[in-house]
């Protein structure tokens, strides 16, 4: 699923959302580790969630450092992104 | 409290007297809706079934 239509704010934004249904779907996976519906809903979002965290990287910088690696612009982004704890509003955004 | 919520609760711990004390249960939730990304983050849960807001206050129930 491209994202690239969103804000960099708003594609933050998804990744929080996606990134908590994968926590929530992991908690209940943990405890039905054979529901096969329940699983392949799991992985869907944990594919959603990596294919959001690549085009977040790739376009404004990596989240994490497994992402490190997608820049195009040839410097260590990894070291120039916002700390997670600093406000939108030094991240360029609302707020 | 809707009359729903209440007749739940009436029903659900209908049996409560007749089990075992000091005993804890938990039934197995099953895999059914889940919310909009969004709306799962805003209700700290993706299932429906497991939103329970806090309605009471310090010490007792409401």
């Amino acid at each position: 699923m491209m994202k690239n239509q969103l804000s960099k704010d708003q594609l933050r934004r998804y990744i929080d959302e996606v990134s908590f249904a994968v926590v929530d779907m992991t908690l209940y996976c943990d405890t039905h580790p054979d529901d096969e519906e329940a699983i392949a809903f799991c992985q869907d979002n944990i594919r959603m969630r990596k294919e959001a965290l690549d085009e977040y990287a790739r376009l404004y910088g990596p989240l994490t450092v497994d992402y490190a690696d997608r820049s195009s612009s040839g410097s260590w982004d990894w070291v120039n992104q916002t700390w997670p704890w600093e406000p939108a509003s030094r991240r360029g955004g609302r707020c | 409290m809707n009359p729903y919520y209440r007749n739940q609760q009436a029903s659900m711990f209908a049996d409560v007297d007749r089990l075992p004390l000091a005993m804890v249960y938990c039934p197995m939730q099953k895999f059914n809706t889940t919310f909009e990304l969004s709306k799962g983050l805003e209700c700290g849960t993706i299932f429906p079934e497991l939103v329970k807001p806090w309605l009471g206050k310090r010490g007792a129930s409401r």
